[in-house]
């Protein structure tokens, strides 16, 4: 761009002279451009080399090296860390619980799992909130089903709204007291309240505990886990833990949110896995979470007649089961 | 503004009238004066003109006739009565005249009708000139044919019509300067460059203010909170009482009440009716309510401060638990709040044009948390306070917001308030002394109600007065009234317009009461 004044010139029949100058509004120095749209840091720790790591030939670069890195990095902090805890152990003459002991010898995600729950439940004066909101159209069956375990095994709270995105009228009476606590519990006395929320929600339930430090968990299955984290402890063992986990899964996204082929497939995976088990899907005698949310599932997208042989054995004996006693009134109806 | 050709229309076709106007002192001095300079330059154009007799300025209304032409109310005007003639009548809002044609726009309250002049051989030039010589916000009769329109006209509330017009008149002028243009006054705030009104600027004309169209919606909404309020309550069996605002003592303390000289002594203006409600309690009314002006000395100048506003209290007797007032409580809340957004959805949206908000979000039943709760979610945001602290304006939005994030709902009761923060007539908690059956309602983290169980016994009563420290003298008259056995109550008291501000999420509630009184503004 050449720095020479603008000008501007009179009517051709005038004389050929600038009417006036102007000088440039605007010094153009040169300007560096970025090449990319924007920058960002890597997001995968490089600082263990220092930053000769990064030319030097000698470490593979790229992502998974780095990931690998940081694993390492992490593993090596939790030894530090153990060392540590066993340290302070015997300078205060503590023992560890067996449970948390245990925990840190297997895998570190079931131990994360377990923390879930929030430290303060059984505290006087602390009420565990949890605010279920969820759509009229489609009930959460397992929400009921586990609400009722959460109430025999805490005293709570249970209450049910009507948001005022619906009107009133929507809501069908049974469902306007779905959840209640039967003789006016005081809220002071409750460790625990699930208050549940009948409003448009387009993806599901959501649940919200604490709406500083968490995003709202979203979708039947997930508030399913939350809830029954207050019930029992983790399953500890990775194998069946993994199973359960891949049946909850599979309830949500293709039985809940699937098309009718893979509600189909995910029927036939049912059938499969409850060919080998005695009569839940979980190992143990009871019914487990993911017999809860499969239940749920398969009740909510009616695929309960016409199911194959071990399914219907199966949702008979959960028939029969009082986990199920209040849900399946609804489902009748 | 005006000119000398539509002056010589007046005079020739309402000559005696305008005399008469002259001669009526009453009349002000500028606009006798205006008609007078008119009549001076009336020889000067005498042109014939064909709508002699469809236009002018009508004698002052004496109930001279009585007339049976019906007049249509502008929201009337629909595509249905096209074209037939009608009569309306509404204030002059914008006009604005083009060569042979000439544009106006009549306004009633908050509806408006488009209403097109073109030249032609009924129209005259002289009537397009008188036309659009009108000063704004004069009311004006006008017949008109109602015709359709093919594009919608945006700018009116009737969008679908307009009217083609065949006789105008002036009822009642305007002064041709305003203080403040309704456009201006109705316009969005920050947005543009063009000009808005400051409040108060708004408070000081009040009356050209409350013409627009926001003004005439939010005080149709706020006279809904009232009726909804007297709806519930009467229809739960309670009775609407009118207790004395002139009172001889100050109720709590003395502090913030205003002294008014009584004969040759001195009384005071009640600063809320509680005294009276318990009394109507005491006297087997057993639910009352009462709406009412109550008075505060507050020498606060807040968005959110008045030193008179309407107070909608109530006082029930209950059974066995204070729950069941609160329950009642919460209930009219839902009814008041459900109304709103069935009867009043348009009125919700004119005023959200001009002062947006997010719609107002409630969960019915109303959602009750315990005070604990609510400092223990504060507590989570990194608040630090104790049990027993009370909730400063800024935790109080706070905690709004948070209940808000995780309930979704605009609306909740806070309970079981610490006993150290209320006054002294709040009863107890029966388990821990740390607590009291008392409790808060919030709308958009604003505190709106504060009520509680209130202690029926003179002799506890008396006790606790003595431990705030309070003269037990000086509250001898309420101590009395429940002597002769008195059912146990609780009840509450909500400011009527900070409910409708808050309800339609504005930001002072200067806007929302008629003619507001704050310790800068005794007028209008």
């Amino acid at each position: 761009m050449e720095n020479a004044t603008t000008t501007v010139n009179c009517t051709a029949n005038g004389p050929q002279i600038p009417m006036y100058t102007l000088k440039p509004y605007q010094t153009i120095d040169i300007v560096q451009l970025p090449n990319v749209m924007y920058k960002m840091k890597p997001y995968c720790g490089t600082d263990q080399g220092g930053s000769s790591s990064r030319g030097g030939s000698a470490e593979p670069s790229g992502p998974l090296s780095c990931l690998e890195r940081r694993q390492e990095d992490v593993l090596r902090r939790l030894e530090a860390m153990q060392a540590t805890v066993s340290r302070l152990e015997q300078r205060y003459n503590v023992k560890v619980t067996a449970a948390a002991s245990s925990s840190s010898s297997t895998s570190t995600t079931t131990a994360s799992a377990g923390s879930s729950l929030p430290t303060f439940v059984g505290e006087p004066g602390r009420i565990l909130d949890l605010a279920v909101s969820a759509d009229p159209s489609s009930i959460p069956l397992s929400l009921v089903a586990l609400a009722e375990q959460v109430s025999s095994k805490y005293t709570t709270l249970l209450s049910t709204f009507v948001h005022s995105s619906v009107a009133g009228s929507e809501i069908p009476d049974r469902l306007q007291g779905l959840l209640k606590s039967n003789g006016g519990r005081s809220r002071a006395d409750c460790q625990v309240a699930v208050t549940l929320v009948w409003k448009k929600v387009s993806y599901g339930p959501q649940l919200v505990v604490d709406p500083v430090h968490q995003t709202s968990i979203q979708g039947e299955a997930n508030v399913a886990r939350y809830l029954w984290g207050l019930l029992s402890p983790p399953d500890l063992d990775p194998a069946r833990a993994t199973l359960e986990d891949e049946l909850v899964d599979l309830a949500q996204l293709q039985v809940l949110e699937g098309s009718s082929k893979e509600r189909a497939a995910a029927l036939r995976r049912l059938n499969s896995v409850l060919g080998k088990q005695n009569s839940w899907l979980g190992s143990g005698q009871s019914p487990s979470l993911a017999d809860v949310v499969c239940w749920s599932a398969v009740q909510q997208t009616g695929l309960a007649q016409g199911a194959p042989a071990n399914v219907q054995r199966w949702l008979k004996a959960c028939d029969q089961h009082q986990v199920f006693a209040s849900a399946r009134g609804l489902v009748a109806s | 503004m005006s000119s000398a050709g539509d002056g010589a229309e007046n005079q020739a076709l309402s000559k005696k009238a305008l005399k008469k106007q002259q001669k009526d002192a009453e009349k002000a001095a500028k606009k006798a004066e205006y008609k007078k300079e008119n009549a001076q330059e009336t020889p000067a154009a005498e042109v014939e003109d064909q709508s002699k007799g469809m236009y002018g300025v009508l004698p002052m209304n004496q109930s001279q006739e009585r007339l049976s032409r019906r007049l249509h109310r502008v929201d009337e005007l629909l595509s249905d009565l096209a074209s037939q003639a009608v009569w309306v009548r509404g204030r002059l809002h914008t006009c604005r005249s083009k060569g042979k044609q000439c544009f106006f726009v009549v306004r009633q309250q908050k509806w408006t009708v488009q209403v097109v002049a073109i030249q032609n051989e009924k129209t005259s030039k002289q009537m397009l000139k008188f036309i659009s010589g009108i000063s704004a916000e004069s009311i004006i009769d006008v017949e008109g044919v109602v015709e359709k329109v093919d594009k919608k006209i945006m700018s009116c509330s009737q969008q679908d019509v307009e009217l083609h017009v065949k006789q105008v008149w002036v009822v009642s002028a305007a002064e041709p300067r305003l203080p403040l243009l309704i456009e201006d006054a109705s316009r969005p705030e920050g947005e543009g460059d063009l000009a808005t009104v400051n409040q108060d600027t708004r408070l000081d004309n009040r009356i050209l203010d409350l013409r627009t169209v926001t003004s005439q919606s939010i005080f149709r909404l706020e006279a809904g909170v009232c009726r909804l309020f007297r709806d519930y309550l009467t229809s739960k069996g309670f009775v609407e009482i009118h207790t004395p605002k002139i009172i001889s003592a100050a109720s709590e303390g003395g502090a913030n009440v205003f002294e008014v000289t009584y004969f040759k002594t001195k009384a005071y203006l009640a600063q809320s009716p509680q005294l009276y409600k318990q009394m109507g309690i005491c006297a087997d009314f057993d639910r009352v309510f009462t709406v009412g002006s109550v008075f505060r000395a507050e020498d606060s100048n807040t968005h959110r401060h008045l030193t008179e506003f309407i107070g909608l209290d109530l006082e029930m007797a209950f059974n066995y638990h204070y729950h069941e007032v609160l329950e009642v409580i919460g209930d009219m809340f839902v009814s008041i709040f459900t109304g709103l957004q069935e009867q009043y959805a348009e009125e919700i949206s004119l005023v959200g044009k001009q002062f947006p908000s997010e719609p107002f979000k409630f969960l019915t039943p109303s959602l009750i948390l315990n005070f604990i709760d609510g400092v223990n979610m504060l507590r989570e945001a990194g608040v630090e306070m104790d049990d027993e602290d009370d909730l400063s304006t800024a935790n109080e939005k706070l905690l709004g917001r948070l209940v808000k994030a995780k309930y979704d709902t605009d609306f909740y009761i806070l309970d079981k308030f610490p006993l150290a923060v209320r006054p002294f007539y709040t009863m107890p908690d029966p388990h821990n002394k740390k607590w009291s059956n008392s409790y808060d309602m919030f709308m958009r983290g604003e505190e709106i109600l504060s009520g509680a169980q209130r202690i029926h016994d003179p002799a506890y009563l008396s006790e606790r007065a003595k431990e705030h420290g309070i003269d037990l003298e000086t509250i001898r008259g309420y101590i009395d009234s429940f002597k002769y056995g008195a059912a146990p109550h609780a009840g509450g008291g909500i400011g009527m317009e900070r409910v409708t501000m808050l309800y339609l999420g504005l930001d002072n509630i200067r806007k929302t009461s008629l003619f507001p009184r704050d310790p800068k503004r005794l007028t209008p």
